[in-house]
């Protein structure tokens, strides 16, 4: 059954529907939103906002919209809004999100590198770390642009229908947004990196 | 090539690296690199720069998104309504009777009391949330006051002494221009009366030098009046 189906279901009161479009999506929106926001609590919080959305809005869903289309928008809002108030904590608290920020990177190194080779690891946590900072110091257009192409593999033109914008933008982010992180990639050691806000 | 055409073949070089293109627009592409060697190597660096980025932050996230189902409201049926109603009432009268009461044994035997007070035990989290959330936003409110009213403190002692120096520049700038000026008038003063004692000394000089020429033709005069004159016969 198709997205569009489940939610005509849910939005008649189907829970079952409901929970199979959440099992289906939590995992991408997830993604999305980690990748983009490097924070595990803030992923989770934009992802079960994002469904609560949904579902509330589900009656305005037009018929002839695509919903992970609609979904990725709404995910996307959510994320934009957390950066703007992680910018107005950073004008009164300065450290705050910086602390918030080698949290979310701890738990993902010790996700992902238990039992690996200690060596190797930290070659590899350097990596990370180099580029979840390059990463982070890209303007969110670029940002948008690159995690959706990069991690969630959507094209161009569905990037371009969720952005709003013509496909050739989107392309141009994309080449800008991979330059930039070339840039500070090779340019920056990873401790000139971590430093940037 | 030119660098126009380098910059319109940037954003295919892009789309090249993760293989999203139509035909036509890989063959523009491929006709622009088998001629530009920049272009050649910016495309070979953005595809070295995807694969590190996939590699290093394409694996297992943190943690699952959600462990448990979401639960919904439920349809907007008003049976529906009134039984999710009713087993609500239900379950927080249960609730509250449960949570507060106290069962003690005293020398009679065993009592149970009834409290409308809950008795303490493990705090709710949504409220710990809330509270914590609730104290988040008067700390960032606070935080926002004081800094308003220290800007505002700094503001004012600026443009306090900005206004003191002022008045202390002005205040010193007129008194040298009076100073400046008295000199002036003192310089003039005292010229003019040297000036005038000059002249005066040279008058009276003129006067003393013509009173002597005066006296000696006077002097001159008497003696040749006194002298006898000789009558020649």
């Amino acid at each position: 059954m198709s997205d569009e189906q489940l939610l005509l279901l849910a939005r008649g009161g189907d829970e079952a529907s409901f929970n199979t479009l959440v099992g289906r999506w939590q995992g991408p929106l997830y993604s999305l939103a980690y990748r983009f926001l490097g924070h595990p609590e803030e992923a989770r919080d934009v992802c079960q906002e994002t469904f609560l959305r949904v579902y509330r809005q589900a009656g305005r869903f037009r018929d002839d919209a695509k919903f992970s289309t609609w979904l990725y928008q709404i995910a996307l809002n959510l994320c934009r809004d957390i950066v703007r108030r992680r910018k107005r904590w950073d004008r009164i608290v300065v450290p705050f999100p910086k602390h918030r920020r080698e949290e979310g990177d701890a738990d993902m190194d010790l996700a992902v590198e238990t039992g690996a080779d200690a060596e190797t690891s930290a070659i590899r946590r350097s990596e990370r770390q180099r580029l979840r900072s390059a990463l982070a110091t890209l303007p969110s257009e670029q940002r948008e642009v690159v995690v959706m192409k990069e991690f969630q593999g959507l094209k161009f033109r569905e990037i371009a229908d969720i952005l709003g914008c013509p496909e050739s933008t989107v392309k141009s982010r994309m080449y800008y947004g991979l330059a930039a992180l070339r840039t500070a990639i090779e340019a920056a050691p990873a401790a000139d990196l971590r430093s940037r806000p | 090539m030119t660098t126009s055409d380098c910059s319109e073949i940037r954003p295919l070089l892009a789309a090249l690296v993760s293989g999203d293109l139509d035909s036509g627009e890989t063959a523009t592409a491929q006709a622009h690199l088998d001629g530009c060697a920049l272009c050649r190597d910016d495309l070979k660096g953005l595809r070295r720069t995807s694969e590190s980025l996939r590699r290093a932050l394409g694996g297992p996230l943190p943690e699952a998104a959600f462990s448990t189902p979401v639960r919904l409201p439920g349809p907007q049926s008003r049976g529906r309504w009134l039984a999710a109603a009713a087993a609500a009432v239900i379950v927080s009268l249960a609730g509250l009777s449960a949570a507060n009461a106290r069962v003690t044994r005293g020398t009679d035997g065993w009592a149970v009391q009834f409290s409308l007070r809950p008795p303490a035990g493990e705090p709710d989290p949504a409220v710990i949330e809330r509270l914590v959330t609730t104290r988040v936003d008067e700390r960032v409110n606070r935080a926002l006051a004081l800094q308003e009213a220290e800007l505002d403190a700094v503001v004012q002692k600026k443009v306090e002494q900005e206004r003191q120096r002022l008045v202390a520049d002005l205040a010193r700038t007129l008194a040298q221009q009076e100073k400046i000026l008295t000199a002036g008038l003192s310089q003039d003063r005292r010229e003019r009366i040297e000036r005038e004692r000059a002249r005066d000394a040279a008058f009276e000089t003129l006067v003393g030098s013509e009173m002597q020429r005066t006296q000696q033709m006077l002097g001159a005069v008497l003696a040749a009046s006194t002298q006898p004159t000789v009558v020649e016969q």
